[in-house]
């Protein structure tokens, strides 16, 4: 068999790289022996680039072994997964309503004077994450599985590489803690060991539009302000 | 033996492995195969599979190889798990005859 070496080496080198969403010590055992059988699909396919499907594929099973050693079974990581698409999701409709597409925060004169205010008025780059987020959310409730798996595991990255991202381009982000948080909860739902079972589809969208209503409704109060009673006399 | 849930994906590398070791890519093509190209297994999915396979017990390594400078991994089907496809094989069996039975009690034609 002829083998173009150099053109072996390159192709590898682009399937490789993917391999960083596993974690070291999964990669030293297994890595070599995933590759390879990578790379044998490529080479039937007359590929010599990984498709977008094998990517997720790839980027919501190295997410799964990064959740794996901290949930102690399947079936809590099923609870947790569902757990953390609804409060994921009202997490991010929050941001979304209150952070963005409400009206620039304007405090009462005098209150927070100096302080640089960054809400509202799609002021930050959040809604890069916010919409695949939501349409991964859509995707689960209506047994879009698969789709909702990948969505969810590329907003689990893109919620990392936001903050250097937006450092790069100069542009306001959401705070650090928040987009680590949800990076958490994307990585959490989209490695669930188990799809939501049809049954379970309509009671997460209740719990997750109820959680969401409660945070918005509670929150815009909190951005706007709210004039205390005034007291009598 | 307790039983265990076996999914599609999961029954089609049992029976893939049934019929002596395999390395991976084998793998893919076999099940692919095997499920009429109703299953395709990526390879994240298939050696997520096969890491669950192997700490239960299922499916063991059985050796390595480098061909043309890529790792090939085998595996095959341990005792445990050929008693896992088998009792599933069973099970399904089973219920297909009964519904043919009741299909054929009820007058329609198979």
């Amino acid at each position: 068999m002829n083998i173009d070496w150099a053109l072996a080496r390159s192709t590898e080198d682009r399937y490789r790289r993917w391999l960083i969403a596993y974690p070291r010590r999964w990669r030293q055992v297994n890595a070599d022996a995933l590759l390879g059988t990578w790379l044998d699909a490529a080479q039937a396919e007359g590929r010599e680039r990984p498709t977008g499907g094998e990517i997720a594929d790839l980027l919501v099973h190295g997410l799964a072994e990064r959740v794996r050693p901290i949930l102690p079974s399947a079936e809590v990581h099923r609870k947790a997964a569902r757990l953390a698409l609804i409060i994921g999701t009202a997490a991010v409709l929050a941001a979304l309503v209150l952070g963005e597409l409400l009206p620039p925060y304007q405090p009462r004169p005098g209150f927070l004077a100096g302080v640089p205010h960054r809400m509202g008025a799609l002021s930050t780059t959040g809604p890069v994450l916010y919409l695949p987020w939501l349409v991964a959310v859509m995707a689960a409730v209506s047994g879009a599985a698969r789709a909702a798996r990948a969505l969810l595991a590329a907003s689990s990255v893109i919620a990392l590489a936001l903050i250097p991202g937006s450092a790069a381009f100069d542009l306001n982000r959401p705070p650090v803690s928040f987009l680590v948080g949800l990076a958490w909860l994307a990585a959490l739902a989209a490695t669930s060991p188990a799809e939501p079972a049809p049954s379970h589809r309509v009671p997460i969208a209740v719990e997750t539009v109820l959680l969401s209503g409660w945070l918005v409704i509670s929150g815009v109060p909190s951005v706007t302000g709210v004039r205390p009673p005034a007291r009598p006399h | 033996m307790a039983h265990r849930e076996v999914r599609e994906p999961t029954f089609y590398l049992l029976t893939a492995l049934a019929a002596g070791r395999r390395h991976g890519y084998a793998l893919v093509q076999e099940v692919d195969e095997l499920s009429g190209g109703k299953v395709r297994l990526k390879p994240g999915t298939l050696y997520a599979a096969l890491d669950r396979l192997v700490a239960e017990g299922s499916v063991a390594i059985d050796g390595e190889e480098v061909v043309a400078g890529r790792l090939r991994r085998y595996f095959v089907l341990t005792p445990e798990g050929a008693g896992v496809l088998g009792d599933h094989a069973a099970q399904v069996e089973r219920a297909a005859r009964v519904a043919l039975r009741r299909l054929r009690a009820g007058g329609a034609t198979t």
